[in-house]
Protein backbone atom coordinates (compact mmCIF):
# COMPACT_ATOMS: atom_id res chain seq x y z
CA UNK A 1 0.00 0.00 0.00
CA UNK A 2 1.53 3.26 -1.14
CA UNK A 3 1.36 6.21 1.25
CA UNK A 4 -1.17 8.88 0.41
CA UNK A 5 0.23 12.27 -0.50
CA UNK A 6 -3.14 13.97 -0.03
CA UNK A 7 -5.72 12.80 2.46
CA UNK A 8 -8.90 14.55 3.42
CA UNK A 9 -11.18 13.27 6.15
CA UNK A 10 -14.86 14.14 5.96
CA UNK A 11 -13.96 17.46 4.43
CA UNK A 12 -16.87 19.86 4.33
CA UNK A 13 -16.87 23.47 3.26
CA UNK A 14 -19.55 26.05 2.81
CA UNK A 15 -19.72 29.62 1.59
CA UNK A 16 -22.16 31.07 4.07
CA UNK A 17 -25.35 29.02 3.79
CA UNK A 18 -24.32 27.23 0.62
CA UNK A 19 -22.69 23.87 1.25
CA UNK A 20 -20.01 23.37 -1.42
CA UNK A 21 -18.22 20.27 -0.19
CA UNK A 22 -19.81 17.50 1.80
CA UNK A 23 -17.94 14.81 3.63
CA UNK A 24 -15.23 14.52 1.03
CA UNK A 25 -12.64 11.84 1.82
CA UNK A 26 -9.93 11.99 -0.81
CA UNK A 27 -7.00 9.61 -0.88
CA UNK A 28 -4.35 10.46 -3.43
CA UNK A 29 -1.61 7.81 -3.56
CA UNK A 30 1.98 8.93 -4.02
CA UNK A 31 3.24 8.56 -7.58
CA UNK A 32 -0.16 8.57 -9.21
CA UNK A 33 -1.86 10.81 -11.70
CA UNK A 34 -5.04 11.48 -9.83
CA UNK A 35 -7.93 12.59 -12.00
CA UNK A 36 -10.43 14.74 -10.18
CA UNK A 37 -13.49 14.79 -12.33
CA UNK A 38 -16.72 16.66 -12.05
CA UNK A 39 -19.01 18.97 -13.98
CA UNK A 40 -18.65 22.73 -13.63
CA UNK A 41 -19.64 23.90 -10.20
CA UNK A 42 -19.11 20.50 -8.60
CA UNK A 43 -16.66 21.83 -6.03
CA UNK A 44 -13.38 20.94 -7.74
CA UNK A 45 -11.85 24.39 -7.51
CA UNK A 46 -13.02 24.80 -3.93
CA UNK A 47 -11.34 21.50 -3.04
CA UNK A 48 -8.12 22.67 -4.66
CA UNK A 49 -8.23 26.00 -2.84
CA UNK A 50 -8.70 24.13 0.41
CA UNK A 51 -5.76 21.83 -0.40
CA UNK A 52 -3.53 24.88 -1.00
CA UNK A 53 -4.62 26.64 2.17
CA UNK A 54 -6.37 29.46 0.29
CA UNK A 55 -9.59 28.61 2.09
CA UNK A 56 -9.38 27.65 5.71
CA UNK A 57 -10.73 24.42 7.15
CA UNK A 58 -10.58 23.09 10.70
CA UNK A 59 -7.76 20.95 12.00
CA UNK A 60 -7.70 17.27 11.11
CA UNK A 61 -9.60 17.48 7.86
CA UNK A 62 -6.74 17.87 5.41
CA UNK A 63 -3.37 16.16 5.44
CA UNK A 64 -0.87 16.83 2.65
CA UNK A 65 2.56 15.18 2.56
CA UNK A 66 1.45 13.43 5.78
CA UNK A 67 1.07 16.70 7.70
CA UNK A 68 -1.95 18.62 8.91
CA UNK A 69 -2.47 21.59 6.62
CA UNK A 70 -3.73 23.83 9.40
CA UNK A 71 -0.36 23.93 11.18
CA UNK A 72 2.14 23.13 8.41
CA UNK A 73 0.99 25.36 5.58
CA UNK A 74 4.40 26.70 4.58
CA UNK A 75 6.14 23.34 4.85
CA UNK A 76 3.46 21.72 2.68
CA UNK A 77 3.53 24.52 0.11
CA UNK A 78 7.29 24.19 -0.21
CA UNK A 79 6.77 20.68 -1.61
CA UNK A 80 3.73 21.53 -3.71
CA UNK A 81 3.42 23.28 -7.03
CA UNK A 82 0.10 24.58 -8.26
CA UNK A 83 -1.57 25.91 -11.36
CA UNK A 84 -5.03 27.23 -10.57
CA UNK A 85 -7.16 27.76 -13.65
CA UNK A 86 -5.54 30.51 -15.69
CA UNK A 87 -1.88 30.90 -14.77
CA UNK A 88 -0.72 34.02 -12.99
CA UNK A 89 1.38 35.86 -15.53
CA UNK A 90 2.64 39.41 -15.33
CA UNK A 91 1.91 40.31 -18.91
CA UNK A 92 4.31 43.25 -19.04
CA UNK A 93 7.24 40.95 -18.33
CA UNK A 94 8.98 38.22 -20.32
CA UNK A 95 8.48 34.54 -19.64
CA UNK A 96 11.92 34.45 -18.07
CA UNK A 97 11.14 37.34 -15.71
CA UNK A 98 7.86 35.72 -14.71
CA UNK A 99 9.78 32.62 -13.73
CA UNK A 100 12.42 34.72 -11.99
CA UNK A 101 9.77 36.35 -9.74
CA UNK A 102 8.56 33.00 -8.46
CA UNK A 103 12.10 31.61 -8.34
CA UNK A 104 13.12 34.38 -5.94
CA UNK A 105 10.23 33.51 -3.66
CA UNK A 106 10.73 29.74 -3.65
CA UNK A 107 14.50 30.27 -3.53
CA UNK A 108 15.33 27.79 -6.23
CA UNK A 109 18.78 27.94 -7.86
CA UNK A 110 19.02 30.16 -10.92
CA UNK A 111 19.78 27.18 -13.19
CA UNK A 112 16.32 25.80 -12.40
CA UNK A 113 14.71 28.35 -14.76
CA UNK A 114 16.53 26.85 -17.75
CA UNK A 115 15.53 23.37 -16.63
CA UNK A 116 11.82 24.08 -16.34
CA UNK A 117 11.81 25.99 -19.62
CA UNK A 118 13.30 22.90 -21.23
CA UNK A 119 10.70 20.62 -19.63
CA UNK A 120 7.74 22.66 -20.92
CA UNK A 121 9.45 23.42 -24.24
CA UNK A 122 9.48 27.21 -23.97
CA UNK A 123 13.23 27.91 -24.00
CA UNK A 124 12.99 29.62 -27.40
CA UNK A 125 10.26 31.99 -26.25
CA UNK A 126 11.61 32.82 -22.80
CA UNK A 127 12.66 36.37 -23.71
CA UNK A 128 9.33 37.30 -25.30
CA UNK A 129 6.78 39.26 -23.31
CA UNK A 130 4.06 36.98 -22.01
CA UNK A 131 1.34 39.17 -23.48
CA UNK A 132 2.44 37.78 -26.84
CA UNK A 133 2.00 34.20 -25.65
CA UNK A 134 -0.74 31.96 -26.98
CA UNK A 135 -3.11 30.34 -24.54
CA UNK A 136 -1.21 27.06 -24.77
CA UNK A 137 2.13 28.73 -24.15
CA UNK A 138 0.70 30.61 -21.17
CA UNK A 139 -0.60 27.38 -19.75
CA UNK A 140 2.78 25.70 -20.21
CA UNK A 141 4.51 28.63 -18.56
CA UNK A 142 2.02 28.23 -15.71
CA UNK A 143 3.13 24.62 -15.31
CA UNK A 144 6.76 25.76 -15.46
CA UNK A 145 6.02 28.16 -12.59
CA UNK A 146 4.55 25.30 -10.60
CA UNK A 147 7.64 23.18 -11.31
CA UNK A 148 10.21 25.76 -10.17
CA UNK A 149 10.53 24.52 -6.62
CA UNK A 150 10.85 20.92 -7.90
CA UNK A 151 7.78 19.88 -5.89
CA UNK A 152 6.80 16.29 -5.19
CA UNK A 153 3.18 17.15 -5.75
CA UNK A 154 1.67 19.12 -8.59
CA UNK A 155 -1.86 20.39 -8.32
CA UNK A 156 -3.26 21.38 -11.68
CA UNK A 157 -6.73 22.87 -11.88
CA UNK A 158 -8.23 22.51 -15.35
CA UNK A 159 -4.87 22.86 -17.11
CA UNK A 160 -6.34 22.26 -20.55
CA UNK A 161 -9.19 24.74 -20.20
CA UNK A 162 -9.65 26.75 -23.36
CA UNK A 163 -6.92 25.03 -25.35
CA UNK A 164 -7.22 23.74 -28.89
CA UNK A 165 -6.75 20.00 -29.55
CA UNK A 166 -3.02 20.25 -30.20
CA UNK A 167 -2.55 22.36 -27.10
CA UNK A 168 -4.51 19.80 -25.10
CA UNK A 169 -2.28 17.03 -26.41
CA UNK A 170 0.87 18.95 -25.53
CA UNK A 171 -0.29 19.43 -21.95
CA UNK A 172 -1.40 15.82 -21.70
CA UNK A 173 1.97 14.52 -22.87
CA UNK A 174 3.69 16.89 -20.49
CA UNK A 175 1.63 15.61 -17.56
CA UNK A 176 2.35 11.99 -18.41
CA UNK A 177 6.06 12.72 -18.80
CA UNK A 178 6.22 14.61 -15.49
CA UNK A 179 4.71 11.62 -13.77
CA UNK A 180 6.70 8.92 -15.55
CA UNK A 181 10.08 10.59 -16.01
CA UNK A 182 10.20 12.90 -13.01
CA UNK A 183 8.18 10.87 -10.51
CA UNK A 184 5.76 13.68 -9.67
CA UNK A 185 2.42 12.96 -8.13
CA UNK A 186 -0.14 14.91 -10.11
CA UNK A 187 -3.54 15.96 -8.90
CA UNK A 188 -5.42 16.91 -12.02
CA UNK A 189 -8.87 18.39 -12.01
CA UNK A 190 -10.98 18.54 -15.12
CA UNK A 191 -14.51 18.51 -16.40
CA UNK A 192 -13.25 16.86 -19.59
CA UNK A 193 -13.56 13.13 -19.34
CA UNK A 194 -11.42 12.45 -22.35
CA UNK A 195 -8.51 14.15 -20.60
CA UNK A 196 -8.79 12.20 -17.38
CA UNK A 197 -9.43 8.97 -19.28
CA UNK A 198 -6.17 9.36 -21.19
CA UNK A 199 -3.86 10.37 -18.37
CA UNK A 200 -5.08 9.37 -14.94
CA UNK A 201 -4.17 6.23 -13.05
CA UNK A 202 -6.52 7.05 -10.18
CA UNK A 203 -9.82 8.77 -10.35
CA UNK A 204 -12.38 10.49 -8.22
CA UNK A 205 -15.71 11.72 -9.52
CA UNK A 206 -17.42 14.49 -7.65
CA UNK A 207 -20.71 16.25 -8.15
CA UNK A 208 -22.46 18.89 -6.04
CA UNK A 209 -19.69 18.53 -3.46
CA UNK A 210 -20.28 14.82 -2.97
CA UNK A 211 -17.87 12.07 -3.96
CA UNK A 212 -19.50 9.63 -6.34
CA UNK A 213 -16.60 7.35 -7.13
CA UNK A 214 -13.02 6.94 -6.07
CA UNK A 215 -10.59 4.27 -7.06
CA UNK A 216 -8.18 3.03 -9.67
CA UNK A 217 -8.93 3.76 -13.28
CA UNK A 218 -8.79 0.07 -14.24
CA UNK A 219 -11.31 -0.87 -11.59
CA UNK A 220 -13.71 1.68 -12.95
CA UNK A 221 -13.54 0.05 -16.37
CA UNK A 222 -13.92 -3.44 -14.95
CA UNK A 223 -16.76 -2.66 -12.59
CA UNK A 224 -18.73 -0.17 -14.45
CA UNK A 225 -18.40 -1.21 -18.04
CA UNK A 226 -20.79 -4.07 -17.79
CA UNK A 227 -23.44 -1.91 -19.29
CA UNK A 228 -24.03 -3.28 -22.80
CA UNK A 229 -25.96 -1.57 -25.52
CA UNK A 230 -26.97 -2.59 -29.02
CA UNK A 231 -27.60 -0.31 -31.95
CA UNK A 232 -29.45 -1.87 -34.83
CA UNK A 233 -31.04 -0.88 -38.07
CA UNK A 234 -33.80 -2.63 -39.95
CA UNK A 235 -36.46 -1.97 -42.59
CA UNK A 236 -39.09 -0.73 -40.16
CA UNK A 237 -37.79 0.71 -36.96
CA UNK A 238 -41.23 1.69 -35.68
CA UNK A 239 -42.42 -1.91 -35.61
CA UNK A 240 -39.07 -3.05 -34.24
CA UNK A 241 -39.27 -0.52 -31.42
CA UNK A 242 -42.80 -1.68 -30.54
CA UNK A 243 -41.70 -5.31 -30.61
CA UNK A 244 -38.69 -4.75 -28.45
CA UNK A 245 -40.48 -2.74 -25.82
CA UNK A 246 -43.27 -5.35 -25.76
CA UNK A 247 -40.61 -7.91 -24.94
CA UNK A 248 -39.32 -5.87 -21.98
CA UNK A 249 -36.24 -4.46 -23.68
CA UNK A 250 -35.30 -1.00 -22.54
CA UNK A 251 -35.04 1.41 -25.44
CA UNK A 252 -32.44 4.10 -25.13
CA UNK A 253 -32.87 5.86 -28.42
CA UNK A 254 -35.16 5.58 -31.36
CA UNK A 255 -34.25 7.39 -34.53
CA UNK A 256 -35.39 7.15 -38.14
CA UNK A 257 -32.82 4.57 -39.15
CA UNK A 258 -31.57 3.10 -35.91
CA UNK A 259 -32.69 1.89 -32.52
CA UNK A 260 -30.50 1.57 -29.44
CA UNK A 261 -31.45 -0.85 -26.70
CA UNK A 262 -30.03 -1.62 -23.31
CA UNK A 263 -28.90 -5.24 -22.87
CA UNK A 264 -28.22 -7.21 -19.74
CA UNK A 265 -25.57 -9.35 -21.41
CA UNK A 266 -23.96 -9.84 -24.78
CA UNK A 267 -25.91 -13.04 -25.54
CA UNK A 268 -29.04 -10.99 -25.88
CA UNK A 269 -27.80 -9.63 -29.21
CA UNK A 270 -28.71 -12.98 -30.76
CA UNK A 271 -32.06 -13.03 -29.00
CA UNK A 272 -32.92 -9.57 -30.31
CA UNK A 273 -31.93 -10.58 -33.80
CA UNK A 274 -34.06 -13.74 -33.64
CA UNK A 275 -37.02 -11.80 -32.33
CA UNK A 276 -36.89 -9.31 -35.16
CA UNK A 277 -36.28 -11.87 -37.90
CA UNK A 278 -39.03 -14.19 -36.64
CA UNK A 279 -41.42 -11.26 -36.83
CA UNK A 280 -40.63 -10.69 -40.46
CA UNK A 281 -38.32 -7.69 -40.18
CA UNK A 282 -35.22 -7.29 -42.32
CA UNK A 283 -32.25 -6.64 -40.05
CA UNK A 284 -29.49 -4.63 -41.76
CA UNK A 285 -26.99 -4.17 -38.99
CA UNK A 286 -26.31 -5.01 -35.37
CA UNK A 287 -23.70 -2.94 -33.49
CA UNK A 288 -23.13 -4.11 -29.95
CA UNK A 289 -21.15 -1.67 -27.83
CA UNK A 290 -20.35 -0.63 -24.35
CA UNK A 291 -20.78 2.70 -22.68
CA UNK A 292 -17.77 4.94 -22.83
CA UNK A 293 -16.56 6.65 -19.71
CA UNK A 294 -18.29 9.76 -20.97
CA UNK A 295 -21.69 8.10 -20.87
CA UNK A 296 -20.83 6.60 -17.56
CA UNK A 297 -19.76 9.99 -16.24
CA UNK A 298 -22.93 11.57 -17.48
CA UNK A 299 -25.02 8.76 -16.08
CA UNK A 300 -23.28 8.98 -12.70
CA UNK A 301 -23.64 12.70 -12.45
CA UNK A 302 -27.21 12.67 -13.73
CA UNK A 303 -28.18 10.06 -11.20
CA UNK A 304 -29.55 7.55 -13.73
CA UNK A 305 -28.13 5.05 -16.15
CA UNK A 306 -27.54 5.11 -19.86
CA UNK A 307 -28.84 8.32 -21.27
CA UNK A 308 -26.56 8.76 -24.22
CA UNK A 309 -25.80 6.90 -27.34
CA UNK A 310 -22.62 4.90 -27.23
CA UNK A 311 -19.92 6.86 -28.99
CA UNK A 312 -19.29 4.03 -31.47
CA UNK A 313 -22.66 4.53 -33.08
CA UNK A 314 -21.86 8.11 -33.88
CA UNK A 315 -19.34 7.03 -36.46
CA UNK A 316 -20.51 6.91 -40.07
CA UNK A 317 -21.94 3.61 -41.20
CA UNK A 318 -19.47 1.26 -42.79
CA UNK A 319 -20.11 -0.26 -46.17
CA UNK B 1 15.85 34.99 11.10
CA UNK B 2 13.64 33.00 8.79
CA UNK B 3 11.17 35.88 8.62
CA UNK B 4 13.99 38.05 7.33
CA UNK B 5 14.83 35.60 4.55
CA UNK B 6 11.18 35.45 3.55
CA UNK B 7 11.00 39.24 3.50
CA UNK B 8 14.19 39.52 1.48
CA UNK B 9 13.08 37.08 -1.21
CA UNK B 10 9.61 38.57 -1.34
CA UNK B 11 10.99 42.09 -1.68
CA UNK B 12 13.29 41.09 -4.51
CA UNK B 13 10.38 39.41 -6.30
CA UNK B 14 8.17 42.47 -5.81
CA UNK B 15 10.87 44.75 -7.16
CA UNK B 16 11.10 42.70 -10.34
CA UNK B 17 7.33 43.02 -10.84
CA UNK B 18 7.79 46.80 -11.10
CA UNK B 19 10.16 46.45 -14.02
CA UNK B 20 8.94 48.52 -16.99
CA UNK B 21 5.66 49.44 -15.31
CA UNK B 22 4.12 52.88 -15.37
CA UNK B 23 4.09 52.93 -11.56
CA UNK B 24 7.87 53.08 -11.47
CA UNK B 25 8.01 55.75 -14.14
CA UNK B 26 5.39 57.81 -12.37
CA UNK B 27 7.34 57.83 -9.12
CA UNK B 28 10.18 59.45 -11.08
CA UNK B 29 8.27 61.63 -13.51
CA UNK B 30 5.62 63.16 -11.25
CA UNK B 31 8.04 65.22 -9.12
CA UNK B 32 9.98 66.16 -12.24
CA UNK B 33 6.79 67.43 -13.89
CA UNK B 34 5.92 69.60 -10.91
CA UNK B 35 9.43 71.04 -10.61
CA UNK B 36 9.67 71.77 -14.32
CA UNK B 37 6.40 73.76 -14.21
CA UNK B 38 7.75 75.99 -11.47
CA UNK B 39 11.12 76.08 -13.20
CA UNK B 40 9.43 77.64 -16.22
CA UNK B 41 7.40 79.97 -14.03
CA UNK B 42 10.49 81.21 -12.17
CA UNK B 43 12.45 81.49 -15.38
CA UNK B 44 9.75 83.67 -16.94
CA UNK B 45 8.38 85.61 -13.96
CA UNK B 46 10.94 84.95 -11.23
CA UNK B 47 11.02 88.58 -10.13
CA UNK B 48 7.35 88.35 -9.03
CA UNK B 49 7.69 84.94 -7.40
CA UNK B 50 10.81 85.36 -5.29
CA UNK B 51 10.02 86.73 -1.86
CA UNK B 52 13.08 88.79 -0.90
CA UNK B 53 12.48 88.16 2.82
CA UNK B 54 12.83 84.38 2.65
CA UNK B 55 15.10 84.10 -0.36
CA UNK B 56 14.94 82.37 -3.73
CA UNK B 57 15.28 78.76 -2.59
CA UNK B 58 12.58 78.93 0.08
CA UNK B 59 10.24 80.73 -2.35
CA UNK B 60 10.84 78.07 -4.97
CA UNK B 61 10.39 75.23 -2.46
CA UNK B 62 7.29 76.75 -0.91
CA UNK B 63 5.52 77.16 -4.25
CA UNK B 64 6.15 73.51 -5.01
CA UNK B 65 5.06 72.39 -1.55
CA UNK B 66 1.78 74.31 -1.69
CA UNK B 67 0.69 72.59 -4.88
CA UNK B 68 2.12 69.24 -3.90
CA UNK B 69 0.64 68.90 -0.42
CA UNK B 70 -2.82 70.20 -1.29
CA UNK B 71 -3.45 69.01 -4.81
CA UNK B 72 -0.90 66.69 -6.25
CA UNK B 73 -0.07 64.31 -3.43
CA UNK B 74 -3.52 62.75 -2.81
CA UNK B 75 -3.83 61.98 -6.53
CA UNK B 76 -0.24 60.83 -6.81
CA UNK B 77 -0.56 58.39 -3.89
CA UNK B 78 -3.90 57.07 -5.15
CA UNK B 79 -2.40 56.46 -8.59
CA UNK B 80 0.71 54.84 -7.19
CA UNK B 81 -1.02 52.44 -4.79
CA UNK B 82 -3.70 51.40 -7.24
CA UNK B 83 -1.04 50.82 -9.87
CA UNK B 84 1.30 48.77 -7.69
CA UNK B 85 -1.49 46.61 -6.28
CA UNK B 86 -3.11 46.65 -9.71
CA UNK B 87 -0.15 44.64 -11.03
CA UNK B 88 -1.35 41.74 -8.88
CA UNK B 89 -5.04 42.27 -9.59
CA UNK B 90 -4.37 42.42 -13.33
CA UNK B 91 -2.33 39.23 -13.33
CA UNK B 92 -4.99 37.57 -11.17
CA UNK B 93 -1.98 36.85 -9.00
CA UNK B 94 -3.30 36.62 -5.46
CA UNK B 95 -4.12 32.92 -5.59
CA UNK B 96 -0.68 32.12 -6.99
CA UNK B 97 1.04 34.36 -4.50
CA UNK B 98 -0.76 32.94 -1.47
CA UNK B 99 -0.14 29.37 -2.66
CA UNK B 100 3.61 30.00 -2.57
CA UNK B 101 5.56 29.11 0.56
CA UNK B 102 5.46 32.61 2.04
CA UNK B 103 3.71 33.79 5.21
CA UNK B 104 0.72 35.96 4.34
CA UNK B 105 2.18 38.76 6.44
CA UNK B 106 5.33 38.72 4.30
CA UNK B 107 3.29 39.02 1.12
CA UNK B 108 1.39 41.99 2.55
CA UNK B 109 4.17 43.88 4.24
CA UNK B 110 6.64 43.48 1.39
CA UNK B 111 4.07 45.23 -0.79
CA UNK B 112 3.72 47.91 1.89
CA UNK B 113 7.47 48.44 1.91
CA UNK B 114 7.60 48.60 -1.88
CA UNK B 115 4.86 51.25 -1.94
CA UNK B 116 6.49 53.30 0.81
CA UNK B 117 9.77 52.90 -1.06
CA UNK B 118 8.25 54.29 -4.25
CA UNK B 119 6.91 57.38 -2.47
CA UNK B 120 10.29 57.84 -0.80
CA UNK B 121 11.94 57.48 -4.19
CA UNK B 122 9.80 60.24 -5.60
CA UNK B 123 10.71 62.41 -2.60
CA UNK B 124 14.39 61.91 -3.37
CA UNK B 125 13.76 62.62 -7.05
CA UNK B 126 11.89 65.76 -6.00
CA UNK B 127 14.87 67.01 -4.01
CA UNK B 128 17.37 66.22 -6.75
CA UNK B 129 15.18 67.85 -9.39
CA UNK B 130 14.66 70.90 -7.18
CA UNK B 131 18.40 71.40 -6.67
CA UNK B 132 19.07 70.94 -10.38
CA UNK B 133 16.28 73.35 -11.33
CA UNK B 134 17.57 75.98 -8.87
CA UNK B 135 21.09 75.60 -10.17
CA UNK B 136 19.99 76.03 -13.77
CA UNK B 137 17.82 79.02 -12.76
CA UNK B 138 20.87 80.62 -11.17
CA UNK B 139 22.72 80.18 -14.43
CA UNK B 140 19.81 81.55 -16.49
CA UNK B 141 18.78 84.36 -14.16
CA UNK B 142 21.53 85.06 -11.60
CA UNK B 143 19.71 88.14 -10.23
CA UNK B 144 17.00 85.94 -8.61
CA UNK B 145 19.43 84.85 -5.90
CA UNK B 146 19.67 81.07 -6.35
CA UNK B 147 23.47 81.36 -6.08
CA UNK B 148 23.48 81.36 -2.29
CA UNK B 149 22.05 77.88 -1.72
CA UNK B 150 20.67 79.44 1.42
CA UNK B 151 18.22 77.39 3.55
CA UNK B 152 18.36 74.48 1.11
CA UNK B 153 18.72 72.19 4.12
CA UNK B 154 15.29 73.25 5.40
CA UNK B 155 13.70 72.42 2.08
CA UNK B 156 15.30 68.96 2.04
CA UNK B 157 14.33 68.43 5.67
CA UNK B 158 10.73 69.48 4.97
CA UNK B 159 10.47 67.21 1.94
CA UNK B 160 11.23 64.17 4.10
CA UNK B 161 8.86 65.45 6.74
CA UNK B 162 6.09 65.66 4.17
CA UNK B 163 6.84 62.06 3.24
CA UNK B 164 6.46 61.00 6.89
CA UNK B 165 3.25 62.99 7.20
CA UNK B 166 1.83 61.20 4.14
CA UNK B 167 2.29 57.69 5.62
CA UNK B 168 -1.31 57.61 6.81
CA UNK B 169 -2.62 58.56 3.35
CA UNK B 170 -0.48 55.83 1.82
CA UNK B 171 -1.85 53.35 4.37
CA UNK B 172 -5.49 54.22 3.63
CA UNK B 173 -5.02 54.10 -0.14
CA UNK B 174 -2.98 50.91 0.12
CA UNK B 175 -5.75 49.17 2.02
CA UNK B 176 -8.37 50.28 -0.48
CA UNK B 177 -6.31 49.24 -3.48
CA UNK B 178 -5.31 45.83 -2.13
CA UNK B 179 -8.90 45.12 -1.12
CA UNK B 180 -10.71 46.44 -4.18
CA UNK B 181 -9.56 46.28 -7.75
CA UNK B 182 -10.97 49.72 -8.49
CA UNK B 183 -9.13 52.67 -9.87
CA UNK B 184 -12.26 54.81 -9.63
CA UNK B 185 -12.53 54.20 -5.89
CA UNK B 186 -8.92 55.27 -5.30
CA UNK B 187 -9.38 58.41 -7.36
CA UNK B 188 -12.71 59.19 -5.75
CA UNK B 189 -11.18 59.05 -2.28
CA UNK B 190 -8.31 61.24 -3.48
CA UNK B 191 -10.67 63.87 -4.88
CA UNK B 192 -12.77 63.88 -1.71
CA UNK B 193 -9.54 64.30 0.25
CA UNK B 194 -8.48 67.28 -1.84
CA UNK B 195 -11.84 69.04 -1.62
CA UNK B 196 -12.35 68.45 2.10
CA UNK B 197 -8.84 69.67 2.86
CA UNK B 198 -9.35 72.81 0.79
CA UNK B 199 -12.76 73.53 2.30
CA UNK B 200 -11.78 72.77 5.89
CA UNK B 201 -8.47 74.60 5.61
CA UNK B 202 -9.28 77.04 8.42
CA UNK B 203 -11.21 74.62 10.62
CA UNK B 204 -9.80 74.52 14.17
CA UNK B 205 -9.49 70.70 14.17
CA UNK B 206 -8.01 70.41 10.68
CA UNK B 207 -4.76 69.25 12.28
CA UNK B 208 -6.47 65.94 13.20
CA UNK B 209 -7.71 65.22 9.67
CA UNK B 210 -5.38 62.56 8.19
CA UNK B 211 -5.42 63.96 4.67
CA UNK B 212 -4.29 67.34 6.00
CA UNK B 213 -1.12 66.19 7.78
CA UNK B 214 1.21 67.09 4.87
CA UNK B 215 -0.46 70.50 4.71
CA UNK B 216 0.30 70.95 8.43
CA UNK B 217 3.97 70.25 7.69
CA UNK B 218 3.87 72.90 4.98
CA UNK B 219 2.32 75.40 7.37
CA UNK B 220 5.03 74.57 9.91
CA UNK B 221 7.62 75.12 7.21
CA UNK B 222 6.28 78.61 6.68
CA UNK B 223 6.47 79.22 10.43
CA UNK B 224 10.12 78.03 10.31
CA UNK B 225 9.61 74.98 12.44
CA UNK B 226 12.72 72.81 12.55
CA UNK B 227 11.48 69.87 14.56
CA UNK B 228 11.07 66.45 12.92
CA UNK B 229 8.50 64.79 15.13
CA UNK B 230 5.82 67.44 15.24
CA UNK B 231 2.25 66.48 16.09
CA UNK B 232 1.15 65.74 12.51
CA UNK B 233 4.21 63.58 11.77
CA UNK B 234 3.73 61.49 14.92
CA UNK B 235 -0.01 61.17 14.25
CA UNK B 236 0.58 60.20 10.62
CA UNK B 237 3.09 57.50 11.51
CA UNK B 238 1.11 56.04 14.42
CA UNK B 239 -2.27 56.09 12.68
CA UNK B 240 -0.58 54.92 9.45
CA UNK B 241 0.90 51.89 11.20
CA UNK B 242 -2.48 51.09 12.77
CA UNK B 243 -4.19 51.31 9.36
CA UNK B 244 -1.51 49.11 7.77
CA UNK B 245 -2.03 46.48 10.50
CA UNK B 246 -5.84 46.68 10.27
CA UNK B 247 -5.52 46.32 6.51
CA UNK B 248 -3.40 43.22 6.99
CA UNK B 249 -5.88 41.65 9.42
CA UNK B 250 -8.65 42.36 6.94
CA UNK B 251 -6.76 40.92 3.96
CA UNK B 252 -5.47 37.88 5.87
CA UNK B 253 -8.90 36.70 6.91
CA UNK B 254 -10.32 37.23 3.44
CA UNK B 255 -10.97 34.14 1.34
CA UNK B 256 -8.70 33.87 -1.68
CA UNK B 257 -10.82 33.07 -4.69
Amino acid sequence: MKPNIIETKHLSYSFGQRQVLQNLSLRVPKGSIFGFLGPNGAGKSTTIRVLLGLLQVPEGQVRVHGKDLKYNRLEILQKTGALIEMPTLYRHLSGYDNLEITRRIVQAPKSRIGEVLEVVGLHHDATRKTKEYSLGMSQRLGIALALLSDPELLILDEPTNGLDPSGIREIRNLIISLNRDFGKTIFLSSHLLSEIEKTATELAIIDKGVMLYQGRMQDLYQNAFRSQVLTLSCDNTTIAAKLLSDHQYQLIAHEAETITVQLAEKKQVAAVNRLLVENGLEVYSLNPGSQSLEDLFLSITNGDTAVNLPSETLQPAQL
Amino acid sequence: MKALTYMQSSLSAETLKLKSTFALWMAVLAPCALISMYFLAFWAKGENLVNKEVGAWVSFGMNNFIVYTQLLMPVFIALLTSMTNGIEHKANGWKHLYALPLPKSTVYFSKVLITLGLVLLSTVVFIVALIMAGTVLNWLRPELGFGTYEKLDIIIFSSFKIFLASVVIIAIQFWLSIRFNSFALAMGVAIVAIITTLVANRWEYINYYPFAYPLMVMKGFMKKEYQVFTEEVVLSMVVGCVVFILGYLDVARKKVL
